[in-house]
């Protein structure tokens, strides 16, 4: 059943949580802490939605006041692929602007770098057929910082690499799968 | 309209892949001061080859590490070395003393953890070998305490 034989708009408000780990690059050092992100998506059709997703990433470098939060806003595109009528896969494109901002208190130093974010996740959902559909999911950020040669003038050191992982929640309007 | 979005889809897909074929990496070492982390990630690379970072003249500036731990600091006098650090991703550079060991010293025991000290040396390979592995990694070598600058005095 789409949602366009239904002349109406279905769309849900989705929360979660995970583990954020960088690869490389700049903060080689760091260790991911936490993952937690928000979003709000529009079903185009029954397979398609698209929406806005925020999702803030914070590192730190171990035994040091250094500390690095990620923030990634995006415009994603996500397509339902149901596999049975209690699990979907999700896989996800998104491509936003991501602000990376650096602080290291003992030294009284703040900086922030920003830069375009390209990114791809899946998630495996269960679908309740109620109002809340529960999700594991794995993404993947790369961010492209913009160029601040007081910040580096390497180009690996502008390119970040963002994995993470963990759960979420869809709460679900209109009508929906 | 799913057309539209399979284009937007497809667009987005080429993007990550240009984004991600970003790599090459070129820096000048004495135009300008370089962070710490630039010098420590550019100039490594192959036991088997001489790169083209080797003795060529580097600036670069950052934080001294270990301020205010005497015995840090005595031992680091002894062995006529002190570190810098990039205080924004922990990367830290060996600096060796070849040169006005007294006047150096004397003048880094006057600075406080905040200084930011701007250098001008010379990048000298040093060879880390465990087993078969080899790397190469970098210190700076320093002769005059002109060459250093404290907060650009």
């Amino acid at each position: 059943m789409s949602a366009s034989s239904f002349g109406q708009t279905s769309s849900f408000v989705q929360f979660e949580g995970g583990f954020i780990r960088n690869q490389g690059g700049f903060f080689k050092l760091y260790d991911g802490v936490v993952d937690i992100g928000a979003g709000y998506h529009i079903f185009l059709s029954r397979h398609l939605n698209g929406g806005l997703d925020f999702n803030m990433g914070f590192l730190n470098y171990t035994n040091t006041p250094a500390r690095s939060n990620i923030y990634r806003p995006k415009l994603s595109l996500q397509y339902a692929l149901h596999l049975s009528s209690k699990i979907a896969l999700d896989p996800e494109i998104g491509l936003g602007y991501s602000f990376v901002r650096i602080t290291n208190t003992e030294y009284l130093y703040a900086s922030t770098q920003h830069g375009l974010n390209y990114a791809a996740r899946l998630k495996v959902r269960w679908k309740s057929g109620r109002k809340l559909d529960y999700y594991l999911f794995g993404s993947y950020d790369y961010i492209y910082l913009d160029r601040d040669d007081s910040f580096t003038q390497l180009n690996s050191f502008r390119q970040i690499r963002l994995f993470a992982v963990g759960l979420g929640v869809n709460i679900k309007s209109g009508v929906y799968e | 309209m799913s057309k539209l979005f399979k284009s937007i889809a497809f667009g987005l897909l080429v993007l990550i892949m240009i984004g991600c074929s970003k790599e090459n990496n070129s820096i000048s070492l004495d135009q300008n001061y370089l962070q710490v982390a630039d010098v420590v990630e550019y100039c490594q690379g192959s036991c088997n080859e001489t790169a083209d970072w080797e003795q060529s003249k580097t600036l670069v500036k950052g934080y001294l590490r270990d301020v205010g731990n005497d015995s840090v600091w005595q031992d680091n006098q002894e062995k006529r070395r002190f570190y810098l650090l990039d205080i924004r991703n922990g990367f830290s550079l060996e600096v060796r003393v070849d040169g006005d060991e007294d006047l150096i010293f004397s003048r880094l025991a006057g600075t406080v953890k905040s200084d930011l000290i701007f250098i001008s040396g010379i990048a000298n390979a040093v060879i880390a070998q465990e087993g078969s592995d080899c790397t190469k990694g970098v210190v700076l070598l320093v002769k005059n305490d002109k060459d250093i600058i404290i907060n650009l005095e």
